[in-house]
């Protein structure tokens, strides 16, 4: 055990995939819901209520548009997402060196 | 949290970020379906010259050039990326303008007589030489540089060769360079796909 302070870390990224949906969008332009999907391993209806979180505090933003007729999602990190996440990692290592 | 949730989190963020950046399109598709037109218009063009029919060689090219453009735009609208990163946006930028450059030297420079028609294969391989090199940079991927230098020494070569003779040669590097490469970016693409559907 540690001294560290849990305070410390982002409530948003306290969750494992939460974080996973953003280090997917860190190095992408964007990234649509089947790709996110794949990519954290994550059911329909968990991945949503996540993204939805991830949307309410400002940490990516959401596309919709139509392609060929059909409706398309896309998920976008945004700058305060890229530097919760850098900020996130930055403790995380801090930690690690303790 | 302690410090071995911490390390753990690391690495996921790590893992997760390296698979999403590794993440491209299946460039070798288009790769193949031109290394193929071009070979093919090249060994056609190279035997109806050496026959002395020097009229058929510009409806060869009219012919494979068109037929690669249209299948490209098709498969283009057709796409429908889940993801898009920087690297796929520069690479499918690069071989776009290198294609429509190569399209208006090879049509509109040797009818205009600009360039000779011997000359027009070394200009073509520098083009696709940089291709290759464009590519290499934007996917990170070392062996890829070695086909840009492959393209640009036949360049080389052919300048110096100044005559039709250099089209097998031309025709040869378009299978090993262009055709073959592509196949492995395929390849490489096929494993990637399998490899997330596994997971």
């Amino acid at each position: 055990m540690t001294d560290f302070d849990y305070k410390q870390l982002d409530d948003t990224l306290q969750s494992r995939i939460r974080v996973a949906i953003m280090a997917a969008l860190v190095s992408l332009e964007d990234a649509d819901f089947n790709f996110l999907k794949n990519m954290v391993k994550a059911t329909d209806g968990n991945l949503s209520s996540h993204l939805r979180k991830l949307e309410d505090v400002g940490y990516i933003s959401v596309n919709k548009s139509f392609v060929n007729r059909k409706p398309q999602t896309k998920y976008k990190i945004t700058e305060k997402g890229r530097r919760a996440l850098v900020e996130h990692v930055n403790i995380l290592e801090k930690l690690i060196k303790k | 949290m302690d410090q071995q949730s911490a390390i753990e989190e690391i690495a996921l963020i790590k893992k997760v970020i390296e698979e999403s950046r590794e993440f491209t399109f299946n460039i070798g598709k288009n790769i193949i379906l031109w290394g193929v037109l071009m070979s093919a218009a090249i060994f056609a063009s190279f035997k109806t010259i050496t026959a002395g029919d020097h009229g058929m060689v510009l409806w060869i090219w009219v012919t494979a050039i068109g037929t690669g453009w249209i299948i490209s735009v098709f498969w283009g609208i057709r796409r429908k990326p889940n993801a898009e990163n920087l690297g796929v946006k520069i690479i499918s930028n690069v071989w776009t303008s290198c294609g429509i450059a190569m399209t208006i030297l090879g049509f509109a420079g040797v009818t205009s007589g600009a360039i000779q028609e011997w000359a027009i294969s070394p200009v073509l391989s520098t083009l696709i030489g940089t291709c290759f090199a464009g590519t290499a940079f934007a996917i990170k991927l070392r062996w890829v540089i070695y086909v840009g230098v492959a393209w640009w020494l036949g360049a080389l070569l052919m300048f110096f060769v100044k005559s039709y003779e250099a089209l097998p040669l031309f025709g040869i590097m378009m299978i090993l360079f262009m055709v073959v490469p592509g196949f492995v970016f395929h390849w490489q693409w096929k494993i990637r796909q399998n490899k997330s559907e596994t997971k």
